[in-house]
């Protein structure tokens, strides 16, 4: 039942989100709504569950149950985070459409259901992957030169999962080929299979398109086109890999040999990658892309020893990296900027982000005695040679070099722009301190003719892109005003930069005041409210300027009068204004909760240990097939006596009624159900 | 004797080909609606009524989604590098080694079905080494049903939960392409003539880029290049693509 509840509210969700208009009200609710209760129906999937479609079955399990619950989760903390920095518009409907195929695939008892759902899944990429609104023609940037290129590529890899998944359906249905050795198309599938997972989850050297995603596309699309997708067509790919086990050759062996080279390069260079690269994005997409390796790995090792790690390091892949996309997106938006030479003394601002960092280095490394460290050890010592074991300490060390890079940068003495954020300390009361204010090539909006004028006055003595130190009051939230104003320049930026000079301090006080007042008379009428009112002052970073001039105050009504209304509220009050005021705290808040579910994984909690050992319905069907097959003979055999006898015969001869595969003792049947590839029995290979 | 599912077979063949060659969207999704709705039948025995009625549902909502893409600009693409006749002996001969080869004995489905799946996938690789977004797309699509009379060929009459997910598969599919190819005119320079003549000039600020892109494209260098017929059809629509002097992005750089 609750596996039937969970496709049903993906499909419904999918569909209704992509009906209300995005961006809007509706969107958000549809999403958030949709993504909670599939993730609350994901997590009571089990075994018993059962849907039965004409002649196939779609049979639960903890581990499909476990998988479902965690991308669902991670996915409405996404959501989440994004209410609060920039909302992801189609993630929570892709993301339904994707869990949603993903579902079927991982409980189809019918290999080619289960392969063309996991198709099906991969096509989703297109609904982040196209920002809505960046078809307009007055909207595009000149600053995307290769988008067409990206497009083109993300075509051609929906292509290329989509033809390897379904070919490797047509090698796991098992026709009756004409030829003795089919294991040709067993190559080709694991082949096609290999590299469509290599492209999708952008391992080297297929990265190039994979780590450029966030530039021009929705928010935090990296979560579901490097993390979700790769990982439900890993779980599939590691649950056929097994019945390519049984072919060798040399055609075989050199497509081990690929996945291997693949996998080892991407181990390594994704880790470079991510050390040497400044924007958060790009950090992010490479560590994904490192971490994405084992999964070919898996791949490489064909044998069920290692699906049961991999599986394993699937789950908590999907936790921890969906944290680091949270993580990367509550970053930039406490500060503004995305580079990592800006964001130095990150830590000393926001420690909260910083133990949810360290919660996710913990998660994806891991120490040794720990499930995921040994998840990784084994798939390392069981897919590549043993010469190769080192790299394994390499991968590691790496991945500490560049976690420590983020760390190190993050303790160092704050620059201006992070003292300026708002940190996580809830702030409140009148309080006066100096803060730098970055003139214009912050684009913070100045409040009062006053205000310009300290900006002309800074003007001869600072460059375009130098802090200016000015007295400021901050009422209500301290710092909320210049963190949301780089907040709304980092929106901006992303969109116009190219095209729009920045403002400088050279530039006329009159049409700085008048784009000023502008925007203070289109926020008048929800400056009535505390709350609001402080809102107001966040988006106006100079608004409670400190000035001795009326005209200040004039101007800025909402601010002053919420000010002394904020000092005179009682101490519970204050708590909840600055709980509520302080987006920084709730953010990082929620984002510290995402990575500790990523840390309960990786220690094997959760149920994540028993479930990897189980695996999914497509195992089963795909052991079930050179060993234990229902013959399709042509004698009309009675179906009654096809499948296993529930009680013992007396009869210990091979053959007896009751034992159809001679033994005496209840066929130990690797599904309780009818798996659908009865192909006839034949030798796979040489 | 010709039976329906050969019929249906060829009808498959010709609407892969027409989705295939087209330039004009329109074409494009006239072409793989016809592919999809037909290829159900060409399987043998063929499926239930509510499978292929489901199945026509899906190919109609897939050409909607590509016309709905194509809908506000005429989106084209660069069409078969081999013309029509090539593609049309390219299909005609895969089509016969399927009807002659015998991969799979004995053959569950339809021989018609296996020459069809083959024919198709024959005519859908090239497509995705190429530049073209719709193209790629539409060879997707193409791909997806040659897979599907393969199986169905191969291994037998499929369930009905395979042909839900095989429509899914084909509404997916089709979808991604439309969002691909809405994106893909992104730049002034790539707007279709008529749409920049249908404009005011200085009703955009990216107007004189426009102009200065399309004098850079061999237009007048005054104002917007003249709307004339082209083709027997009257088509007034300027082909997007590298044949016709679209400037390609790494072009521009």
């Amino acid at each position: 039942m609750a596996l039937a509840v969970y496709i049903v509210v993906c499909g419904g969700g999918f569909l209704l989100g992509l009906l209300v208009r995005p961006s809007g009200g509706r969107a958000r609710l549809v999403s958030i709504v949709g993504l909670a209760a599939a993730f609350g129906a994901a997590l009571l999937i089990g075994s018993a569950d059962a849907i039965t479609v004409g002649d196939v079955k779609l049979i639960g399990s903890a581990y499909a149950g476990l998988f479902l619950a965690c991308g669902t989760g991670t996915a409405l903390l996404l959501c989440v985070v994004g209410l609060g920095t920039a909302w992801p518009d189609r993630l929570g409907p892709a993301a339904l459409a994707a869990f949603g195929g993903l579902a079927v695939a991982m409980t189809a008892t019918d290999a080619g259901v289960a392969l063309t759902a996991g198709a099906l899944t991969a096509t989703v990429g297109p609904l982040v992957f196209v920002h809505p609104g960046d078809n307009v023609i007055e909207t595009t940037s000149v600053s995307e030169p290769d988008r067409h290129d990206r497009l083109l590529a993300e075509m051609r890899t929906i292509g290329l999962a989509v033809g390897a998944l379904l070919m490797a359906a047509v090698a796991v249905l098992r026709p009756a080929w004409t030829s003795h050795n089919d294991g040709t198309v067993f190559v080709l599938g694991l082949f096609g299979l290999g590299i469509a997972i290599a492209v999708r989850g952008g391992a080297v050297p297929f990265h190039g398109p994979a780590v450029r995603l966030p530039t021009g596309t929705t928010p935090m699309t990296s979560a579901l086109l490097l993390v979700w997708l790769p990982a439900g067509l890993g779980v599939l790919a590691v649950s056929w890999s097994a019945l390519a086990f049984h072919v060798g050759g040399d055609a075989m062996n050199a497509v081990v040999a690929l996945l291997q080279t693949i996998a080892v390069a991407t181990l390594l260079l994704g880790a470079v990658g991510a050390l040497v690269h400044d924007e958060l994005e790009e950090v992010v997409a490479y560590s994904i892309v490192q971490d994405a390796a084992f999964v070919l790995l898996a791949l490489a090792a064909r044998s069920e020893a290692a699906a049961e790690p991999a599986r394993l390091w699937l789950l908590v892949f999907v936790a921890a990296k969906a944290g680091l996309v949270a993580w990367v997106a509550a970053a930039a938006r406490a500060f503004g900027t995305s580079r990592v030479s800006e964001l130095r003394g990150w830590l000393r601002r926001t420690p909260i982000l910083g133990v949810a960092l360290v919660a996710i280095l913990v998660a994806t490394l891991g120490w040794p005695g720990m499930a995921v460290y040994e998840a990784r050890a084994s798939l390392i010592r069981l897919a590549l040679p043993s010469g190769l074991g080192f790299l394994s300490a390499a991968a590691i060390l790496l991945s500490i070099a560049y976690y420590g890079r983020l760390l190190v940068v993050g303790v160092m003495s704050p620059v201006d722009a992070v003292r300026a954020a708002q940190g996580e300390r809830p702030r409140w009361g009148r309080r006066s301190r100096r803060t730098p204010v970055v003139a214009g090539a912050i684009g913070a909006p100045v409040v009062a003719v006053d205000a310009a004028q300290v900006m002309a006055s800074v003007a001869p003595t600072t460059s375009a892109f130098a802090p200016a130190e000015v007295t400021l009051e901050v009422g209500g939230t301290g710092g909320d005003a210049p963190e949301a104003a780089l907040g709304r320049k980092k929106r901006r930026s992303r969109a116009a930069a190219a095209e729009e000079p920045l403002p400088t301090v050279a530039a006329p006080v009159e049409v700085a005041v008048g784009a000023v007042q502008l925007e203070l008379t289109e926020d008048t009428e929800v400056a009535a409210t505390p709350e609001t009112t402080a809102e107001t002052a966040a988006l106006a970073p100079g608004a409670a300027l400190e000035s001795d001039s009326p005209t200040a105050a004039g101007a800025t009504p909402g601010t002053a009068g919420a000010t002394p209304t904020a000092t005179r509220l009682g101490l519970r009050r204050r708590i909840v204004l600055a709980w509520r005021l302080n987006r920084t705290l709730e953010v990082s808040l929620v984002v510290a909760g995402g990575t500790a579910l990523a840390v309960a994984l990786a220690f094997g909690g959760l149920g994540a240990h028993g479930a990897s050992q189980s695996g999914i319905p497509l195992d089963a069907a795909a052991h079930a097939t050179p060993t234990a097959v229902p013959t399709v003979a042509p004698t009309p055999t009675p179906k009654e006596s096809v499948g296993p006898s529930q009680l013992p015969s007396d009869s210990t001869e091979p053959g007896a009624p009751g034992s159809p595969n001679g033994s005496a003792e209840p066929s130990a049947s690797p599904t309780p159900t009818s798996v659908k590839t009865a192909a006839p029995l034949r030798t796979i290979g040489s | 004797m010709i039976s329906l599912h050969d019929v249906a077979a060829v009808i498959v063949v010709c609407g892969g080909v027409a989705a295939l060659t087209s330039r004009d969207a329109r074409g494009v999704a006239a072409g793989l609606l016809v592919a999809m709705t037909v290829s159900p039948l060409a399987s043998s025995p063929a499926p239930s009524a509510l499978a292929i009625a489901l199945r026509a549902v899906g190919a109609l909502l897939a050409a909607y989604l590509l016309l709905t893409a194509a809908r506000a600009r005429s989106v084209s693409g660069e069409g078969s590098g081999f013309g029509l006749p090539g593609e049309v002996v390219l299909a005609g001969a895969a089509f016969c080694v399927g009807w002659w080869a015998s991969p799979v004995a004995p053959l569950p489905g339809s021989l018609a079905a296996q020459a069809a799946g083959l024919s198709l996938a024959a005519i859908a690789i090239v497509p995705l080494a190429g530049r073209d977004p719709l193209r790629a797309g539409t060879a997707i699509v193409t791909l997806i049903v040659a897979f599907s009379l393969l199986v169905e060929a191969w291994v037998g009459p499929t369930s009905p939960l395979q042909q839900l997910v095989w429509t899914g598969l084909l509404i997916g599919a089709t979808g991604a392409t439309g969002l691909l190819i809405s994106a893909k005119i992104e730049r002034p320079a790539d707007v279709p003539m008529a749409t920049q003549a249908a404009a005011p000039a200085t009703a955009s600020p990216d107007a004189d880029d426009a102009i200065d892109a399309a004098t850079a494209d061999g237009g007048a260098p005054d104002r917007p290049e003249a709307i004339k017929p082209v083709g027997a059809g009257g088509k007034t629509q300027r082909v997007i693509g590298a044949r016709e002097g679209r400037l390609r992005p790494r072009d521009k750089r």
